[in-house]
């Protein structure tokens, strides 16, 4: 037979923060317990969890469906203690099992313990100094209005609300896309707190605040514009609590994570605002707590009519809202409309040319077939130049000009004669760039000539080329030839050009050095007709035929890519075209070769005519519209040359071009036009929010699954908690009205839940431990009647957070020190009962920011966004590493929090996990934490800045400096044994130090900065008494 | 804190050893810590004992366990079954012809006929099973496993697929099966986390598919590395010091300053008298002081022979990288380390390309899965290690373009071998062509159901109370599958 301490203990081991696996305490053993330990005291006495099998359904045996009592204050026997009716609930508990409450804390420890508390940061010495002058019974009251009133009370508060409202700035899951926006309603949350907003109606906004009336608004939208903006735009943005979940974006199935998305802001709604975990009715009637399958689809179809994604394709888009006025909104969307249609119209025109452009040459493929020819053998015959002045007779190329390179006129190259121009003179780069050179050619009377260039690279350096300000080639001397010295110095032929009568100019150019030249050669060529010898361009042989130039060049490359292709329908021309002179043929075959080819170009005009015809005419017939193909097959292969958009008679690039001047006119005249209405638009920030949807019912889901549906059930609130209240309208979502039911004064569970959420952020532990479970598994109250009492002074105060504060913290019950008690510890180990108040770990957050706010560093400029990423687009750092960047001085509550990729420092401190709605924060004590103290970098730089800070004033001593640092770190002096054996393990650390590091100032920084980051990792500095 | 019930458990062979001091960092420390890090003091002992303290003390089963750790090797993507471990030869007859019965309806993309596997297939061990030819080296080991041939799940995308393949949930965040198995059993190493994921990628659920969600932090999985992060890079967080002063004696210099953290941290247990977290708080920096000690030399690999080096492939620069991955899993296996995960990078996707990359991406994994077998065996550790292998879905019989294939959560190939494994058969089947798993489907929430089973643990007995509900890895589901587990 187990003793009852024993029993105490155990349970107490067994039911702490339900840790302690069922491995080894199996269920059963649990609820034996739970009843071991109830049986001798009175029900309620302590928190508890119901045994599973002892539930009954119904709302008559769940408590927190009850109306809450405003029950008289109990009787107590020590009436001096009492300062707050809190305090009478408190004692007369700890009376009835023969326990006292611990006395008052210190004045050091309480003003930690309410800085702490309500702005988390440690309060500064002159604070703490002003604190202990203040001998007036209100001292505690002033100290706690002051710090309610100050800003970082709305970012302590705001981050406390943030857990439970699963606040992320990515959306995790499968795709971790930014939420760039949802800043913003962070940023709300810290105002409405710091504005005290009546907790009902910061409830509402974020239900329904887009369907609330214009007078309630909030003022701030997260930026600097905001201050222009008054009604409306916070109640927008308050609605992004429904939005900002966790969200499947590429599942296949679009009714499936519709209904997933749904379920995850009913879950988050009914455990945030309610304490229920109504989630569990998606697939069968809940079994502990009384609800139904019915209510959760009553509910459901309210969401299911309310629109928080613009549509559930993959990757799925959430829908955002423009901010601003009524009419600034207005504004914007007739903005985008005129931009809109501006935009068809442009898009019109545009078509209409390209299409007239591209039809007209459509009818002259046999001309297009002869100019594409025609240019590809202009072009053969640029590839195939050989340098003429390699050869080494070169020279008595009759008429032949060589200019060496270091004989330019104008320029600046640097002309060199040894090393790299040893013998021949070249010229190269002599740091000025771009580099130039200009060489005057004076002929007696024009002729064409060919452009050599002699030179040697080791790397490729092209230039540009030009003759009498035209740009001949644009990457000439391209060529490697293996070293930049004279013995790789070698010829290569560049262009084919006409030199006029008179000065010519020729000009090399590049941005970057030069390869190392040292010869141009002009080479004569015979000058024939009809261009002088000189290669024609795609654009004279266009304007000769009278036909696109674009498109015979598209042509050209067509038959590049199809010469070798015998399915393709120009096999026969490619055949005809190539045909070759046959050894000692005269120019007879050649005329002859060219009577073929016009031939064969008029008969595949003639057939391409027919091809298009027959395909017009298809496409007009009703049966044809839909048509793909010809059934032709002959002419679909000639119907696919005409209409491939990627083949020959493709809308060639910049087709404006080639539009007919009046078109030209109004296309420029029209793209102005968008332009000057694209840049006169100034876009309003957005937030990730709600609109109504289109109203409907949903169907029950058999085993939650949208594929086996049952009965319509009409939009309405859980029975348990309505009774037989009508369903809301068919015209609307009913989501206003379920925030309006939500936040009534007689809501059982709105104003209890809150209540003791205030109390968990104030004391480590609510009365309902389970603070985000008041449904059969979770905990009964410690104390129901306080809570009650609580619940109850938050309606009436006008569901004043802030008031809820005062209330508390001016109690003794809260002013009570956390000292231990062993005779208290036997009878109540967990502290249920409340006889002295919590030891809490800091949070994650507050770690953080002491630890700053201690080195001197903390930033404490308020709102807008850290998150370095874009909106709606992969996480920086996906998918290859994780998101890094929170290198930032301000308060913690600021640094992205984004899903998959936490922050390590806040991950290492038990952080909120931001997927699901979280009231109570783990306290873990595990090694990655003391890893933390002692390697990151955070601790190295800041324990850094803060041994700077203490080195900087020279007229301190030791003694003094360790004063300074525990008076900031841990707000109290240092005891006299504390003095020395820090002094002596400076001393310490510098022998150890010495001979490793040289000079002097640097072992001691080093000393001192072991010192204060010890002191920073120790426990008193990050726990709160 | 000495309770006065230790046991000291006799130190008896080297890979206890191992396990005990994490390293070999001296005799004297090891025996220092025996008392704290290996015995674990009765629960009616220890008044202060809170669960958070201590949570990775190793706890009893439900049932005797057949296996004592997992190590799972995750090939991330999807390897195809049909050309790996489900032979069919209708398939290969009919390559062309469109498929003789419906597609699922919703699928990932657009499929066309039947694709035949470009690779033969045939039979290997004593047990005949059918290997294709892309694994030669696993081939071999074909009677240690057990193939079950029937796998299916109930997600056709990579995100959600792997969220329920890690956590059996593709619908919300939930406990990954390494932070439950780490949660059931404990660690039988003090000094190192429970659960390492070595190289896990950061996509498709990135930390959630290693996450302990509503668990206590300490069950989440500590990643090494990630997927973009070679094997010899990775490394524990937190677990090098950022202020290296540059000097010899950091370590010394860093035990001044622990000892007078430690020191700080005594006073204040002495004022506020007993506080489990503050005693707990005190014990971290020790373990955190040893496991900086301890964790260079498990992550170096200087001390294995050329021969188990070239066993694993690490003289193969195809092979090197999953070959050092595999071996740092025995490595961490070898310490205690309960649940060890090994991801081959999201390589395995092949919607087009299947002929290279399947070739290319078995070959990399192949010799590196063979040695690692080998290697466990002939370390006596096979017997109790459940190794794990498959990806998040197979991939469809039909083609996608002309060398590719889609998504296919409806029936696909995993294998176990080891501990608790039925060795050296197959379960269950696919249909003709390998599209839908027919024959003894095996779920993942089974598959859940049958690893924990194999641990000793009873998938709905291990439960965790949050927010109001007992939670479980397999939810309301899950059937274990004796038949894959050996008597």
């Amino acid at each position: 037979m187990m003793t009852r301490t024993a029993f105490s203990l155990l349970f107490s081991l067994v039911a702490a923060l339900g840790v302690a696996p069922i491995a080894s305490a199996p269920d059963e053993q649990t609820s034996a317990l739970a009843q071991a330990e109830s049986v001798p005291q009175e029900p309620g006495d302590l928190g508890q969890r119901a045994a599973p099998q002892q539930v009954e359904r119904g709302k008559a045996e769940v408590w927190s469906l009850q109306p809450p009592l405003d029950p008289p204050l109990p009787m107590v026997r020590q009436t001096v203690w009492p300062e707050s009716p809190i305090d009478f609930f408190i004692l007369a508990r700890l009376e009835a099992r023969g326990l006292a409450p611990a006395p008052r804390a210190d004045k050091r420890t309480l003003i930690r313990r309410a800085t702490f508390d309500l702005t988390g940061l440690p309060p500064a010495p002159d604070e703490i100094k002003e604190f202990l002058a203040d001998g007036s019974p209100h001292a505690f009251a002033r100290l706690v209005d002051r710090l309610l009133a100050s800003p970082q009370y709305g970012e302590r508060w705001g981050r406390h609300w943030l857990d439970v409202a699963r606040y992320s700035d990515s959306n995790g899951m499968d795709e971790n896309l930014a939420y760039a926006n949802a800043f913003r309603y962070r940023d709300w949350v810290i105002a409405s707190l710091n504005a005290d907003q009546p907790y009902d109606e910061f409830v509402r906004q974020q239900i329904a605040g887009d369907l609330l009336p214009d007078s309630t608004g909030q003022t701030s939208r997260g930026d600097s514009a905001a201050d222009r903006h008054t009604a409306g735009i916070g109640r927008i943005i308050a609605t992004g609590f429904l939005s900002l979940g966790p969200k499947m974006l590429a599942e296949d199935d679009p009714v499936k994570m519709e209904m997933d998305i749904i379920d995850e802001q009913l879950d988050t709604i009914g455990r945030t605002f309610m304490g229920l975990t109504i989630g569990c009715a998606r697939c069968h009637d809940h079994k502990f707590d009384p609800f139904t399958m019915s209510d959760y689809y009553g509910l459901a179809g309210i969401f299911k009519s309310t629109k928080t994604m613009d549509n559930f394709k993959v990757v799925a888009r959430w829908h955002e809202r423009p901010l601003g006025s009524k009419d600034e909104v207005a504004a914007q969307e007739s903005h985008q409309k005129q931009i809109a249609d501006k935009k068809a119209e442009f898009n019109r025109i545009s078509n209409d040319a390209n299409e007239s452009l591209v039809d007209e040459a459509r009818r002259s493929v046999g001309k297009y077939l002869l100019a594409a020819t025609a240019l590809r053998r202009e072009r053969f015959l640029i590839e195939s130049i050989k340098p003429e002045l390699a050869a080494s007779n070169s020279s008595n190329i009759p008429g032949v000009i060589v200019i060496e390179a270091e004989n330019y006129v104008r320029g600046n190259v640097k002309r060199e004669f040894t090393g790299y121009g040893a013998e021949i003179g070249v010229v190269y780069n002599q740091g000025e760039l771009p580099n130039v050179a200009e060489f005057d050619v004076e002929l007696t009377e024009g002729g064409t000539y060919q452009i050599e260039l002699r030179y040697a690279a080791a790397e490729s350096r092209p230039i540009r080329l030009l003759v009498n300000g035209q740009l001949i080639k644009a990457d000439a001397a391209a060529k490697i030839s293996g070293s930049w010295y004279p013995d790789t110095q070698a010829w290569s032929a560049e262009a084919i050009v006409r030199f006029r009568g008179g000065n010519n100019v020729i000009r090399l150019e590049r941005e970057q050095p030069f390869p190392h030249i040292d010869k141009l050669g002009l080479v004569p060529r015979p000058s024939r007709e009809p261009n002088h010898g000189v290669p024609r361009t795609a654009e004279e042989i266009a304007d000769a035929a009278g036909l696109n130039s674009a498109i015979v060049g598209q042509w050209a490359k067509y038959l590049d890519a199809t010469k070798d292709d015998p399915t393709s329908p120009l096999a026969a021309w490619h055949a005809a075209s190539s045909l070759a002179a046959p050894e000692g043929a005269g120019p007879l075959f050649a005329e002859l070769k060219g009577s073929i080819e016009h031939a064969l170009a008029a008969r595949y005009q003639a057939l391409c005519d027919k091809a298009g015809d027959a395909w017009k005419s298809l496409r007009a017939s009703p049966e044809g519209a839909a048509a793909k193909s010809l059934n032709d097959a002959a002419l679909e292969l000639l119907r696919k040359l005409l209409y491939d958009t990627k083949g020959p008679f493709a809308v060639p690039e910049k087709p404006e071009r080639f539009y007919r001047s009046e078109t030209a006119a109004q296309w420029v005249k029209l793209r102005e036009e968008l332009a000057t209405l694209e840049k006169s638009s100034r876009p309003l920030p957005e937030a990730m929010a709600a609109r109504e949807g289109q109203p409907q019912n949903l169907k029950i889901h058999l085993r939650g699954s949208h594929l086996t549906l049952g009965d319509e059930v009409s939009r309405r609130f859980p029975k348990a908690l309505s009774g037989d209240e009508e369903p809301v309208g068919n015209d609307q979502s009913g989501r206003r009205e379920f925030a309006e039911w939500l936040t009534r004064p007689n809501h059982p569970l709105t104003s209890r839940v809150m209540a003791n959420r205030i109390w968990h952020w104030h004391f480590g532990a609510g009365l309902v431990r389970t603070t985000d479970n008041f449904g059969t598994l979770g905990e009964t109250p410690s104390h129901p009647e306080l809570l009650d009492w609580l619940a109850h002074r938050f309606v009436e105060s006008g569901w004043s957070i802030k008031a809820m504060h005062r209330t508390i913290m001016l109690s003794a019950t809260y002013q009570m020190s956390a000292a231990y008690d062993s005779a208290a510890a036997q009878i109540d180990p967990d502290n249920r009962l409340i006889w002295r108040m919590n030891r809490r770990r800091l949070e994650a957050e507050a770690i953080r920011d002491s630890i700053l706010s201690v080195s001197g560093q903390l930033d404490l400029s308020m709102g807008g966004t850290l998150l370095d990423s874009s909106n709606r687009v992969y996480v920086k750092g996906y998918p290859n590493s994780v998101y890094d960047k929170y290198d930032f001085n301000r308060r913690s509550v600021y640094l992205p929090v984004l899903r998959s990729m936490l922050y390590d420092v806040f991950q290492t401190f038990d952080f909120a996990d931001p997927s699901t709605p979280n009231g109570e924060r783990a306290t873990t004590t595990v090694a990655p934490q003391a890893l933390f103290m002692l390697n990151s970098k955070l601790m190295a730089q800041q324990s850094h800045y803060l041994a700077d800070r203490l080195m900087a004033d020279h007229e301190m001593g030791d003694m003094a400096r360790v004063g300074w640092l525990y008076e900031r770190a841990l707000g109290r002096p240092p005891s006299d044994l504390e003095l020395s054996r820090a002094v002596e393990f400076i001393g310490r650390y510098e022998g150890a130090l010495q001979g490793e590091l040289p000079g002097g100032t640097e072992v001691r920084r080093r000393a001192w900065q072991a010192l204060c980051r010890s002191v920073m990792a120790s426990s008193e500095f990050i726990y709160l008494e | 804190m000495n309770c006065g019930c230790n046991q000291f458990t006799p130190v008896a062979s080297r890979r206890e050893m191992l396990r005990l001091s994490a390293g070999g960092f001296g005799y004297l420390a090891l025996a220092a810590l025996l008392d704290r890090a290996v015995t674990a003091p009765a629960l009616a002992c220890s008044d202060n004992l809170d669960p958070l303290t201590n949570p990775l003390k190793s706890r009893p089963t439900h049932l005797p366990p057949r296996a004592n750790r997992v190590i799972f090797l995750f090939m991330h993507g999807g390897p195809s079954q049909v050309d790996t471990f489900d032979y069919k030869p209708l398939l290969e007859r009919d390559d062309g012809k469109p498929l003789p019965f419906a597609k699922p309806r919703i699928v990932s993309s657009e499929t066309g006929n039947l694709l035949r596997s470009p690779w033969r297939f045939s039979r290997h061990g004593d047990s005949g099973a059918w290997v294709s030819e892309l694994f030669p080296y696993v081939a071999r080991c074909v009677d240690d496993m057990c193939i079950v041939r029937s796998m299916h799940g109930s997600n056709s995308r990579h995100g959600g697929a792997l969220l329920e393949l890690h956590t059996g949930s593709d619908t919300f965040v939930r406990p990954s099966v390494g932070s439950w198995v780490t949660y059931g059993l404990g660690s039988e190493n003090q000094n190192l986390p429970g659960f390492i994921t070595i190289c896990p990628t950061l996509t498709h659920g990135g930390v959630n598919n290693w996450s302990s969600a509503f668990l206590p932090a300490v069950f989440q999985g500590t990643p090494i590395g990630t997927a973009s992060v070679p094997a010899d890079q990775a490394k524990i967080p937190f677990i090098e010091n950022h202020d290296a002063p540059g000097t010899q004696n950091a370590r010394e210099l860093q035990r001044l300053e622990v000892d007078l953290i430690q020191q700080m941290n005594r006073d204040r247990l002495a004022v506020t008298g007993p506080d489990a977290a503050l005693e707990g708080r005190i014990d971290s920096f020790e373990l955190a002081f040893r496991m900086q000690m301890a964790a260079p030399e498990l992550q170096s690999i200087a001390d294995e022979t050329e021969e188990t080096q070239q066993l694993y492939g690490l003289d193969d620069a195809k092979t090197r990288n999953f070959g050092r991955q595999c071996l740092m899993a025995r490595r961490f296996a070898e310490r205690g380390v309960r649940f060890i995960q090994v991801t081959h990078s999201y390589k395995w996707d092949q919607h087009d390309d299947l002929k290279n990359a399947h070739a290319s991406n078995a070959m990399e994994v192949d010799k590196p899965i063979y040695g690692l077998l080998v290697d466990l065996k002939r370390r006596g550790m096979l017997a109790d290690t459940l190794v794990l292998w498959g990806g998040e879905f197979g991939r469809t019989p039909v083609a996608q373009g002309t060398n590719g294939r889609d998504h296919n959560p409806h029936g696909f190939t995993m294998w176990l071998a080891g501990g608790g494994v039925r060795q050296g058969t197959q379960y269950g089947a696919t249909d003709d062509y390998g599209y839908y798993a027919v024959d003894n489907k095996v779920h993942f929430h089974d598959l859940h159901a049958t690893m924990l089973h194999a641990l000793g643990l009873d998938h709905t007995r291990l439960t965790f109370r949050h927010a109001g509900r007992d939670f479980r890895l397999t939810d309301v589901h899950g059937t274990v599958i004796h038949e894959i587990l050996s008597n």
